[in-house]
């Protein structure tokens, strides 16, 4: 179990893996499909740049953004002591 | 009496039951191919395995009883992390995702993409910003979640009537969609098979609650992704030799729009706060696939995305979910697999839309009128698909299909065997179902938790409370019902729900854990605002005062909702001690949930009273 005095500590570290996620991903979100049909002409993977990012990237990108945030969070709380064990 | 539970994940031989559960349902298809081939009549052995893969889910509903409230509202604490990812990805995604954002992408292209980002997004939203929290906080629902937080029962009462209306209107989409599906599969009337979807997702969580929801969820996605997976893998390898069909549709999207790009249909350029998705009915195609903005203005886009995503996140039945794990990090992990197991269904959803937008370009366009290929015959038969003039070369601009049409047509244009088309049908009718319960689930549990026994000090005892919680999923069940009669069409009633959910209930979720000094009236209050602007724009947009899409009439009300819940808290007295211990607890993981240490301590007491 978390120390008291680590707790304020343990929050502002967690807020700020938030931020971390989310910021990135949604400037992403975001940006890119108001930019994806100007990068159609170009192809990679033989289909068009735009589409790929648009429907496989951010797709992609979603799945790995949760990943890394339930490794991350999941190190914040051993780093703090709370960490559960089942 | 027990009072701590701390059983590991439920049953050694979960994955045991449900690989004999995917190989019994493969099995099941396979035997209706030899059938085929037997000469058995296609329109009965369709319908035969449709009808008894759906007849299938209620039957392991009804196997897994709940014994108390625990299992009924939060499957006893104690599922897999992977299985509660599944339960919350085909709740997310649901019979209207798999029909209607196929539908959508496959009759718009580039511009219906907004649709999965949004989606994906909202999975991501709650999965970092809320579920974590709401798991260790413990409560069975949203509402009741809020009202703990900020030690209310006003405030658990009106966020519960607040949140029926989207949850309302997404659960008669589920059933408008699953009725769409099992009509087409059978032949029977729309009406007929409303009813016959409602009693069936009503039935598979009367008698268990989340317990029998979490399996029958399991199998409904098992069913779903054959459905997907299966037709889109067999064209993937028909057309290009590679069985990954979530890559090579784009290849072949690319080597066709130089024929779309040809076509005559107008390349018009919508407003920039345009949103228009296409509809229910037959209507024509009108834009290439590849280009943007034509349907969805390019400010629209970023407004949109977040308005679904916000929608989505702040969803009771997904939300519900978070109860289930055993600890805030099975929770996040559970997150983990929701969000890998969402995008993975939208990837393969948006390359069914992408082989059979590939099908019309290749059979229909530039094809003589009255030589047309024998599934568009099909098709038109079923009054899913039409062309302008016959005898002559048809042009792309001169075909119309039903949008919720796209999903089950690919294996039909595909030349696949009819159990395969029926496969398609089953899974897609599966996920419907799977929406429906999610919804029932969350709308029973407000209305019997939050509504009927959210006034009082202390919840009923475990009988009542069991009872009138199976009373009120049937009460649900019966308002999908009659709700479905009156969506016209899906996609817009989800949309519409989102944007509803977005601007209520949304803003509150993640500020009352972030910010401690959100206070009772400041919540109403921003609830209130928010849903009010909301539902206000979408009347007036209806009435014809002026014209705003309803998705985009949440990215108003969100605003609206966060600045009168920042001033009112600000103006007014934040929480009592009690809602600042309960945020302080919420905030840090591991040790007992809130609500289960209230409900251990009131045990307690009457136990002591009784003696």
């Amino acid at each position: 179990m978390i120390d008291w005095g680590e707790r304020k500590r343990y929050w502002r570290d967690t807020k700020w893996q938030m931020v971390a996620t989310l910021a990135p991903f949604l400037v992403g979100v975001l940006a890119l499909p108001v930019y994806a049909e100007a990068l159609n002409n170009r192809p990679v993977f033989g289909m068009p740049l735009g589409y790929f990012l648009l429907c496989h990237g951010l797709l992609f990108i979603a799945a790995i953004v949760m990943a890394s945030y339930v490794n991350r969070q999941d190190a914040i709380d051993r780093w703090h002591g709370a960490n559960e064990d089942p | 009496m027990t009072l701590i539970q701390t059983a590991r994940f439920s049953g050694r031989r979960t994955g045991t039951y449900i690989a004999i559960f995917a190989s019994t349902y493969v099995t099941f298809y396979l035997a209706g191919l030899i059938a085929e081939q037997m000469g058995m009549s296609v329109p009965r052995l369709s319908k035969g395995l449709v009808l008894a893969s759906a007849l299938l889910f209620p039957v392991v509903g009804l196997l897994l009883p709940a014994d108390d409230s625990r299992e009924f509202y939060a499957s006893g604490r104690r599922v897999s992390p992977y299985f509660s990812g599944l339960s919350v990805a085909m709740t997310a995604v649901g019979g209207t995702g798999v029909i209607c954002i196929t539908g959508a992408i496959f009759k718009l292209g580039m511009d219906a993409l907004v649709l999965p980002i949004g989606w994906a997004t909202g999975t991501v939203f709650a999965g970092v910003l809320l579920f974590p929290f709401l798991r260790k906080c413990g409560a069975y629902s949203v509402a009741s979640f809020l009202g703990l937080r900020l030690d209310s029962r006003f405030v658990r009462m009106v966020s519960a009537a607040v949140l029926i209306v989207p949850t309302v209107m997404v659960l008669a989409a589920e059933i408008r969609v699953g009725a769409f599906v099992a009509s087409w599969v059978s032949g029977y009337s729309e009406a007929a098979t409303i009813a016959f979807v409602a009693v069936v997702a009503t039935s598979t969580v009367l008698v268990g609650g989340m317990r029998a929801f979490t399996w029958t969820s399991t199998t409904q996605a098992i069913a779903a992704i054959l459905a997907m997976v299966v037709p889109a893998t067999i064209v993937s390898l028909l057309i290009s030799n590679l069985p990954v069909p979530q890559m090579m549709h784009g290849t072949l999207l690319r080597s066709y729009s130089h024929v779309e790009f040809s076509q005559a249909y107008p390349l018009t350029q919508s407003g920039g706060l345009d949103f228009r998705m296409p509809g229910a009915g037959l209507e024509p195609f009108t834009g290439p696939f590849l280009q943007s903005f034509s349907h969805v203005g390019r400010f629209s886009v970023p407004f949109a995305i977040l308005v679904i995503a916000f929608g989505l996140a702040g969803l009771p039945a997904v939300l519900n979910r978070a109860g289930t794990s055993q600890t805030t990090y099975d929770a996040r992990k559970a997150m983990g697999w929701a969000v890998l197991n969402t995008t993975f269904f939208l990837l393969t959803l948006a390359s069914i839309a992408g082989f059979m937008r590939c099908y019309v370009i290749d059979q229909i366009v530039n094809a003589p009128g009255d030589r047309l290929p024998i599934w568009f015959q099909l098709l038109q038969q079923l009054g899913a698909a039409s062309v302008g003039k016959t005898r002559e070369a048809i042009a792309m601009g001169a075909i119309s299909m039903k949008r919720d049409a796209a999903f089950m047509a690919l294996p039909m244009a595909a030349g696949l065997p009819a159990p395969l088309v029926a496969l398609a049908a089953a899974g897609a009718l599966a996920a419907a179902l799977a929406g429906a319960s999610a919804h029932i689930l969350a709308l029973g549990g407000m209305l019997s938790e939050d509504l009927l026994h959210g006034g009082r000090l202390e919840p009923p005892e475990e009988t009542p409370r069991l009872w009138t919680a199976r009373i009120s999923v049937v009460a649900a069940g019966g308002a999908g019902l009659v709700g479905a009669f009156f969506v016209a069409d899906p996609l817009a009633a989800v949309l519409a729900a989102l944007a509803l959910s977005a601007a209520t209930v949304f803003p509150v979720l993640p500020l009352s854990i972030l910010w401690r000094k959100v206070s009772r009236l400041g919540a109403v209050g921003g609830m209130l605002a928010g849903g009010g602007v909301t539902l206000g724009l979408m009347l007036a947009s209806t009435s014809g005062l002026f014209q705003i899409a309803p998705i985009l009439a949440g990215a108003v009300g969100v605003p609206v909702n966060l600045i009168v819940m920042v001033l009112l808290s600000e103006a007014s007295v934040s929480g009592n001690r009690r809602a600042l211990e309960v945020v302080r607890d919420i905030r840090i993981p591991g040790g007992e949930a809130v609500y289960d240490r209230d409900m251990r301590l009131l045990r307690r007491k009457r136990a002591t009273a009784g003696l």
